[in-house]
This record gives structure tokens, sequence and C-alpha cells, in this order.
């Protein structure tokens, strides 16, 4: 008995299944890339409060970060979807269903908070990977507390979570794949549209993993150049 | 019973047994909508379960401009697609009726909804089963005929969807008719070899 499964990889170039995994591609990188800014500032600003002297930020912060990190990803893409809109009440959730693309934004949303805890975290190790003298050194020049982590220590912590930061970057687009249960037509939605419509599961998953791979080796190469002009010799990286 | 919609494309892949059971694919909308006729879900949101005939014979319809909906939403399960209509997300779902009388029997309000009286696509059900091994098939056909033969396909049909059944589906003339007609003749103790 052979293996009761014809192969055709002409599905994958096929009209129209081939322009659906691009459409897919491109919604994937989409949302990768906002829900990234959405992380990328506000990882920084919650993990930055997480150190400061101000006992109710660091409170505020600190909660923010186990929360968000603590809940599985996929839970918490339903609570905004479903739940999210109800926390405005009644009438004015009801506005807020009737936002054409609302799944959309929330995808970008949901993935933008829940990266931003784990940001937040590298944040604090590269805070705390900064020795106490170089703070007191600081702040001996005459800077107040928000010039010395505005003008100092943030880019300077940022540019020792360098490799980190890459590996946020690269989970974001994988994570984004989540989205596809709330309807967002992204790159699995579509391998697996391509699944339900010709039965050929396994080459339009298949093609799906290559580009994705594709995907992550470019953010690793362009994340590779931003490390060698960006990282602290001798902090990261031995020559 | 699954409920495996027969599709040529499914059908290179897989084997089907004999058709048993024909849904219409057809919408959940709040009754107060007052939805007649299929273009009065013109400038609503429809929504439909990823990966479903249903989805298709939507955007089909939606492309072909049968219907113009506002927006098409994609759910995850059914009843998702519940949570989205009772939310305002979307003003009508789509899917099988039966599937469709299902999820409103088990809300909390079932006369706030109604299933449409049109149907957009009819979509015969059969068993799925693996690709080349028509034995089993045979054991499946035969499996459907035996009971019709018997009476036994009625007795549980009445019991899941005649009147006083967890989802009613009144049996269609057509439907009955069609079940009479495809008995082929049988003994008693097929499975006997």
């Amino acid at each position: 008995m052979g293996f009761a499964y014809d192969f055709d990889w002409g599905v994958l170039w096929r009209q129209p299944y081939g322009i659906w995994l691009l459409q897919g591609l491109w919604l994937t990188i989409k949302i990768g890339f906002v829900a990234w800014i959405v992380a990328f500032f506000l990882g920084v600003l919650v993990g930055t409060l997480r150190v400061t002297p101000w006992r109710w930020l660091r409170f505020i912060s600190t909660a923010y970060t186990e929360i968000f990190r603590n809940i599985p990803f996929l839970v918490q893409l339903f609570f905004w979807y479903y739940a999210g809109p109800m926390i405005f009440g009644e009438s004015l959730g009801r506005q807020i269903n009737q936002i054409v693309g609302l799944n959309f934004y929330v995808a970008i949303l949901a993935l933008g908070l829940y990266t931003a805890s784990r940001v937040a975290e590298h944040m604090r190790a590269g805070f705390a990977s900064i020795s106490r003298d170089q703070y007191q050194a600081v702040l001996s020049t005459g800077m107040t507390q928000y010039q010395m982590y505005r003008y100092v220590i943030i880019p300077y912590a940022l540019r020792i979570i360098i490799p980190p930061l890459t590996t946020e970057f690269l989970t974001i687009f994988k994570n984004s794949s989540v989205a596809m249960t709330i309807g967002v037509a992204e790159l699995t939605f579509m391998s697996y549209r391509i699944d339900a419509e010709t039965f050929h599961g396994l080459e339009a998953t298949t093609g799906a993993m290559v580009i994705y791979l594709i995907l992550g080796l470019t953010v690793v190469r362009a994340m590779g150049i931003i490390e060698a002009r960006f990282k602290i010799p001798g902090m990261i990286g031995r020559e | 019973m699954g409920s495996t919609t027969y599709t040529q494309k499914r059908e290179e892949q897989a084997d089907f047994s004999m058709i048993f059971f024909f849904s219409e694919t057809t919408f959940l909308v709040p009754k107060d909508l007052g939805i007649k006729t299929l273009e009065d879900l013109n400038g609503k949101r429809v929504g439909a379960a990823r990966a479903t005939t249903n989805l298709k014979a939507v955007e089909d319809l939606a492309k072909e401009g049968k219907f113009k909906p506002k927006d098409i939403i994609v759910t995850e399960t059914h009843p998702q697609g519940m949570l989205a209509l009772k939310s305002g997300k979307i003003e009508a779902y789509s899917t099988d009726r039966s599937l469709l009388e299902g999820l409103r029997m088990k809300d909390q309000n079932p006369n706030n909804w109604m299933t449409v009286p049109f149907a957009i696509a009819y979509e015969p059900y059969a068993y799925i089963c693996r690709e080349g091994q028509s034995d089993f098939r045979d054991f499946i056909n035969n499996t459907i005929i035996w009971s019709i033969k018997t009476g036994k396909f009625f007795e549980l049909y009445d019991k899941w969807m005649g009147p006083t059944g967890v989802v009613p589906i009144p049996m269609s003339e057509a439907y009955n008719n069609y079940l009479q007609m495809m008995v082929y003749p049988i003994s008693d103790e097929w499975w006997k070899q």
C-alpha cells in the first residue's frame, strides 16, 4: 500500500492560492511591525518604571508585567476581542464592535501589550547589568532622575539587550499566527484556507513554513546589522 | 453522525460514503431585524466559521454581487460565531440550518433569534473515510442502507431532529423520497460475510 496522498506542489503558485499566501504574508508583516512599535515603546516605558524610585509607579509597572506575561497569549487575544469592547459599557461596546477590521486592530493591540511585558523584563535585565557607580556618576554631573534615564541609562541598556530584543522581534511575527483564531487572514490563516479548499494541507503548511523561515532570517540579518552598529564593545559578544 | 460536506475537491484526497443527509446553508439572525430575503442582508456584517463550505458560499455570493455585506467576519468556532452575534460584531451568522438551530436552542433566549426562511446553498452530508479502503467504505454504506431499511435511521432522526427532538428539523418530502429510493437490495445478515 502506498502513501494515500498525492502531492501537488502547484497549489503554492496556482491562482488564487499563490496570491492568498502573499496576501497573508503582507498582513503578517503589517501586524508584526505595528505591534512591535507598540511593544517596544511601551516595554521600554514599563521596564524603566519598574526601577524608578517612585513606589506607586513601580507597583503599577510590576503588576502590568506580571499580568501580561503570565497569561497565555491566545487567552489574552480572545479576551480583548470578545470581552474587551464590553469593558466600555453596553452602548460604547456595541459601537466598538461596529468597527470594520476590528479583529486586525485587536490583534495588533493584544500582541503589542503582551510583547511589551516581555520587552519590559529585558529592560530590567539591562538596567541590572549597569553597575551602581555608573548611575551615581550620572547623577553627580547634576542630571535629574528623568534626564539620567532619558539620556544615559535607557540608551545604555538598550544597546546591551539587542540580542534578546532580536528574539522578541522574531517571536512577534510567529505569535501573529495566533491572530488566525479571531479571523485575521494572515499567513497561517491563508495556508489553512488553502487546505480547506484543496485538501493539500501538507503543501500549504510547508509553503507557510518556508515563508516564515525567510521572514525570520531576514529579521535576524537586519537586527545583526543593528547589533554590529550599536553594540558596546566588550559588553556583548567577544572579539 | 459526523457532519462532513461532500465536495469534489475533498474527494481527491479522501473517500466518501453515500450521501445520507442534506443541510441548507443559511443564516441565524436577531428576530427583530426582520430579515426575509437575501437582499435584506445588504449592508449587514455576516459571519461564518473558518475553513467551512458555508464561509465559501457566503464569500462566493458576495463576490458574484448577489448581496453586498458590509463585512465578512471569520470566527474559529460556531459558539464564537454565536458570541459575535450576541455582542453585535455581526448581524447574521451562517452555517448549516441544523447547526444554527442547535446554537439557537442552547441560547438563554432562543426566541430572540431565528433562522432565515431562505437558503444560500445545499450541502450533501456523508461520512468521510480514508482514500482507497473500499472494504471499509462498503461497510459504512451497507450500514446506512441497512439502517434505512430496518427503520433504525428514522428512529434516530426522530430522537434528535424530530418534533420533540433536541434540534427539530422537519424531514422534507424530497429528502424522505431520496432515502427510500437509494436503498439497494441487502440481505439481513450482510455483516456475516
